[in-house]
């Protein structure tokens, strides 16, 4: 704290000197003076910013602390504002993230915020700033710091603007830089007004630009770092993932629904050696069954049901339950006394009565009133009525919780509630990996392809903007495409090799998924355990209907719980890899076709008309070919008289020139040989050798052999009652019709539309905003040129 | 007892052949009323677009802070219609699908940035109001400020301009000679003073009522300040939040600003104050994950208005300060 010297002076006075000499002090003044100015001119470079920063968050606390005492001076209150505004982004961020589901848009909001004030605070630096610096030698933003600490704009105020912190000789420098002559009058003034003049022209096209820089900038800088942020978030979510799986049983527990677990307790506490009513049963299989698939909790129900001793019911029928028949049959028939106690206790034989017996008895009761009341309908109102005969005999039921039967229950809820933990582990894992999600590492893996499109088959701007309208134009470029780059060695292992490196790095990640039981800590490994140990614990407590729907019987585990959970990744890879490998298997197919080399499908004695529509057709359905064209055995239009001149198809830079395709057609059903030939020229043939030597250095060589094999044997001999003899060996195929829906993969057209359309988007998106970006950018900078401009002072001559 | 400072001739011979045209004369304490705040809105926009950027791209030697604080409105409103542009432009150009799910959130996105304007704005009285009606402290008087500038030349005679500021906008400077009265017209000099220590319980005909109530009267608007300041961030957040409820995709289904076609323009109308208010209780509902978002945020612009409301108010009178004045002994000011 600084000394208050007046203060200071004053308590120091002789308190009994009251013969002061005013006049002697008046003359002699010197005693209070002002403080030497502390006032000094800030070092804004990158080693002092961790200091400053710290300082001004220091700062910002301090002024916040002292408005909220209502302490706080201009510049305090200045940065009471800063603070503000950041809380109320980081408020928006905040709320937003909440309602975004990805661990990337979530953090794109942060992104959002962060790019936002970033790009408000480095527009001014980057493009003023700077080039003022560059251009003119000053530092249009540079700061001070004033006699009490406070951090200001050197330039800020043009009317007040601080020269006594400046150095001299460094002023005279930069009036050199600003090619200032040096024999002027007034030399240092004449700097000064132009280093005001240029600062103050810059604050201007700072408060005029800053509004489209900073929106343009901030999406500009979110649009850069969405990809990097995708690839490191895909990781660790990859990484969160893998540690899941491998510490599964000591991160099970955290995953156990307590709440649940405590409220089954509490239920059974409230229920324990009390009948066993409907409610309690609805109740505990409400909190057991929670979470568990319909098919699934109806089986639980019925050993949980069988645990509660409820599969033989028996009923107690008492002077209670008698009461209140005799109470309810009063009300329903409107009369007064229809039946007494004893009438209706000559009727039971017994008080135990089984479900069967209830309803004869309710029979029974029912006709005793119909006698009595000559009502027809009296039956119908006994037996549907809310208050029912039937439901009144059936309140009271002769079985109580038992707390052996609560200790069996427990035991079975402990492991349930261990099991479900437990297999939402399992669950998480691998919706982290392969779902069919954003975001997923097999989501991402995908769009690493797909996205690298444009770049790898060399697609222009105009054909991505012509692409992404129809899948249909997408589809002709693409096949353009091929035939180009199939006709050309080196382009054609260029092409291939791209993709092939990507479609690698997309089964690196996804090939743990599907490793085998055998291999510790793999998917299908841990999905066994859980199933397996619970499994056998219902089994041990004879729970046959619930370990059939966990894990199957005999051996038989289709359809069962555990046979989903591991179908799911296995169907999911199927689907990704299918896609992929049609794609290389579609380039493959067209390299063959280019250079007329492995298509033993269109043999010496095949007619060159059939050869063009064999090769034509092979080619469409490759690219476009959807389920249903493979599954109805193509419906292909062609000439049902056909010239049988021999001789090969005719290519001519990859394009097929054809020389038949014109006139009538008309599809051929009966032909079993052409769905024959054209799938044998897709999936059967030997690949092309360069694919071959391309092919073998790589890991999915054995999954792409494989893929073509069983697509033959799925799809070529899959039954269609209409061609029921276009089958490729012979054989029906066994594959069900989602099988050889995800062995269809995605077709090369649609692959390639979707891409293009993306690219466009971003393209179109980045093109407007980044040539507003850059135009303004160089509009700023160029101004800079014009700024500054003053007339050197003259001497005047007196003369 | 302290010896008046001397009076100074304060009547500068500055000549202006503007004088006569300028609303002002001298720094003149104007009335906070809905007019006075429009006109100077619009008084220091139109300049904020015209006749400041001219000085400023020029490095006029007359340019001066508040100028340069006064163009800052440009990139608010600039940034808002730029940061719409960025949501919605490119919409028409993408495919079907993509335009419609691009389009739902770039308007929600158009409207956020609507909002946030339109409740950093409003909200601002959330605060003052009440300060003022509690305290009688309007801390957001508006007066004009008449300003001398350098000539441009000997014959430069258009020297003078006006500035519209706030009495409270330094809290380290207020503008306390505004509010005095004139002696010389009969007036009570502190009228305005005596007033606001009477609402604030200091009792009346007191001395120096000026002097007692000046540190209040700083307080207040110093916490005020902070009040303001804060809330009105976190209810332009919650602007935001409002704009991003789903219900508004009905409204922009049916919205239209062609007020000639009656039955559309009417029908639009409905459609908006019913998403409006259907907006207003999904924010406050939430769903899923953000069940409670809404509430918090809703509830902490609120908190902060309430709060910094309470906290502005002064609670008890200051300790009775000590004489430091020993008014046997002869002081000398100078």
């Amino acid at each position: 704290m600084r000394t208050n010297l007046i203060q200071s002076y004053m308590n120091n006075q002789p308190v009994n000197d009251r013969n002061l000499d005013i006049e002697y002090v008046l003359s002699n003044r010197t005693f209070i003076k002002p403080l030497p100015p502390k006032g000094h001119l800030v070092n804004n470079g990158l080693l002092n910013m961790p200091v400053n920063s710290a300082k001004r968050l220091a700062y910002d606390a301090k002024s916040v602390k002292n408005a909220v005492q209502g302490k706080a001076n201009d510049h305090e209150l200045g940065k009471v504002n800063d603070v503000g505004m950041k809380a109320g982004g980081l408020a928006i961020a905040l709320y937003l993230m909440t309602r975004k589901q990805t661990p990337l848009t979530k953090a794109m909001e942060f992104i959002g915020l962060g790019s936002f004030f970033g790009a408000m605070a480095l527009w001014p630096k980057v493009a003023l700033q700077l080039p003022a610096k560059l251009i003119h030698g000053v530092n249009i933003r540079k700061k001070y710091e004033d006699s009490y600490g406070r951090e200001k704009l050197f330039f800020q105020d043009p009317q007040y603007i601080p020269w006594d912190l400046v150095n001299e000789k460094k002023l005279h420098k930069i009036g050199d830089r600003l090619n200032i002559p040096t024999d002027i009058p007034n030399r240092k003034e004449f700097i000064q007004e132009k280093m005001k003049k240029i600062a103050v022209q810059n604050n201007t096209m700072w408060m005029m630009t800053a509004g489209f820089a900073t929106p343009v900038f901030s999406a500009l800088i979110c649009n850069a770092l969405e990809k990097p942020l995708n690839n490191y978030l895909g990781k660790q979510s990859d990484k969160k993932a893998n540690r899941l799986l491998s510490s599964i049983n000591d991160r099970y527990e955290d995953f156990i629904d307590k709440k649940g677990l405590e409220n089954f307790k509490a239920l059974l506490n409230s229920n324990k050696n009390k009948e066993i009513t409907p409610e309690f049963v609805k109740q505990a299989e409400e909190i057991l069954l929670k979470d568990i698939n319909p098919l699934t909790a109806k089986s639980f129900s019925i050993n949980i049901r069988e645990m509660l001793g409820l599969s033989d019911k028996k009923y107690i029928v008492d002077d209670f339950v008698i009461d209140n028949i005799i109470k309810s049959v009063e009300d329903i028939s409107e009369h007064k006394v229809v039946l007494n106690k004893d009438t209706l206790k000559a009727l039971l034989k017994s008080n135990e009565f089984s479900e069967e017996e209830i309803r004869k008895l309710a029979h029974q009761i029912g006709k005793e009133v119909k006698q009595h009341t000559n009502d027809d309908k009296v039956m119908y109102k006994l037996v549907n009525s809310e208050n029912s005969v039937i439901n009144i005999l059936k309140s009271k039921q002769n079985t109580v919780l038992s707390e052996n039967t609560i200790s069996k229950l427990m035991r079975f809820s402990n492991k349930l509630f261990d099991f479900k933990a437990k297999n939402a582990i399992l669950d998480k894992y691998i919706y982290l990996k392969s779902a069919a999600a954003p975001e997923t590492v097999a989501a991402n893996a995908w769009n690493e392809v797909t996205s690298a499109f444009p770049k790898i088959f060399n697609i222009s701007e105009d054909e991505i903007k012509a692409a992404r309208h129809d899948s249909k134009i997408a589809s002709k470029i693409l096949r353009d495409k091929l035939g180009t780059v199939t006709s050309n060695e080196i382009d054609y292992e260029r092409v291939f090799k791209s993709l092939l490196t990507k479609i690698v790095k997309l089964e690196d990640q996804i090939k743990n998924l599907d490793l085998p039981a055998d291999i510790e800590g793999s998917y299908e490994m841990n999905v066994n355990k859980v199933f397996g140990e619970f499994g056998e614990f219902l089994q041990s407590n004879g729970m046959d209907e619930s370990v059939e729907a966990l894990v199957g019987k005999n051996g038989q585990a289709e359809g069962s719980l555990k046979n989903i959970q591991l179908s799911y990744v296995k169907d999911r890879l199927l689907g990704i890899r299918s896609s992929m490998y049609r794609m290389l298997n579609t380039m493959d197919l067209f390299r063959r076709i280019s250079k007329q080399e492995n298509i033993l499908a269109l043999h010496e004695k095949m007619p060159k008309e059939i050869k063009e529509e064999v090769a034509k057709l092979a080619r469409d359905m490759s690219i476009e070919g959807s389920t249903a064209d493979f599954m109805t055995k193509f419906y292909a239009l062609r000439n049902p008289n056909p010239n049988m001149e021999l001789g090969n198809i005719r290519v001519e830079a990859g394009r097929v020139i054809y020389e038949y395709l014109n006139g009538k057609k008309v599809d051929l059903p009966n032909d079993k040989t052409f769905f024959k030939e054209v799938m044998k020229l897709m999936f059967e043939n030997d690949i092309h050798p360069d694919t071959k030597k391309l092919l073998s250095k790589s890991q999915i060589e054995e999954g792409f052999k494989n893929y073509r094999k069983d697509f033959l044997n799925e799809i070529g001999d899959s039954y269609y009652f209409v061609k029921q003899y276009h089958l490729i060996s012979g054989n029906r195929s066994k594959a069900t019709s989602y099988t050889k829906f995800l062995r269809m993969g995605m077709s090369p057209e649609k692959m390639f539309h979707k891409s293009m359309q993306e690219a466009f988007n971003q393209k179109s998106w980045l093109k407007t905003f980044g040539s507003i970006g850059a135009g303004l950018f160089a509009l700023t900078v160029l101004t800079q040129f014009f700024f500054g401009k003053m007339k050197n002072p003259e001497r005047i001559n007196h003369d | 007892m302290i010896l008046p400072v001397s009076k100074f001739n304060s009547n500068i011979n500055f000549t202006s052949d503007k004088a006569n045209k300028l609303p002002y004369d001298k720094d003149t304490l104007l009335k906070n009323n809905f007019s006075t705040r429009a006109r100077i809105g619009l008084d220091k926009l139109t300049n904020a677009i015209t006749i400041y950027p001219s000085k400023g791209f020029k490095g006029d030697k007359n340019a001066n802070f508040y100028e340069f604080l006064t163009m800052g409105n440009v990139p608010y409103l600039i940034g808002s219609l730029m940061m719409m542009s960025v949501f919605n432009s490119k919409n028409k150009v993408f495919a079907p699908f993509a335009a419609s799910k691009a389009g739902a959130l770039g308007r929600k996105m158009a409207l956020g940035v609507l909002f946030y304007g339109l409740m950093k704005g409003i909200s601002k009285s959330f605060v003052t109001n009440p300060v003022k009606w509690l305290t009688g402290v309007d801390t957001e008087v508006p007066y004009a400020k008449v300003i001398y500038e350098l000539p441009d030349d000997i014959y430069d005679t258009d020297i003078m301009s006006i500035e519209y500021h706030k009495a409270f906008e330094s809290k380290d400077f207020p503008r306390w000679d505004l509010f005095y009265k004139s002696e010389a017209k009969g007036e009570n000099r502190n009228e305005y003073f005596d007033k606001i220590a009477k609402r604030l319980g200091y009792g009346e005909n007191l001395k120096d009522s000026d002097q007692e109530m000046k540190p209040v009267i700083k307080q207040i608007a110093v916490k005020t300040d902070l009040a303001k300041t804060i809330s009105s961030y976190l209810w332009a957040a919650t602007g935001v939040c409002l704009a991003f409820q789903k219900p508004w995709d009905d409204y922009f289904k049916s919205a239209t600003l062609k007020f000639w076609k009656t039955d559309k323009f009417a029908h639009s109308l409905k459609v908006l104050v019913r998403s409006a208010k259907d907006s207003a209780k999904s924010l406050w509902n939430g769903s899923g994950s953000s069940k409670y978002a809404g509430k918090i945020m809703v509830g902490a612009a609120a908190a902060s208005t309430v709060l910094g409301i309470i906290n502005a108010i002064p609670h008890k009178k200051p300790a009775g300060t000590k004489n430091v004045i020993d008014d046997k002994r002869k002081y000398v000011v100078s």
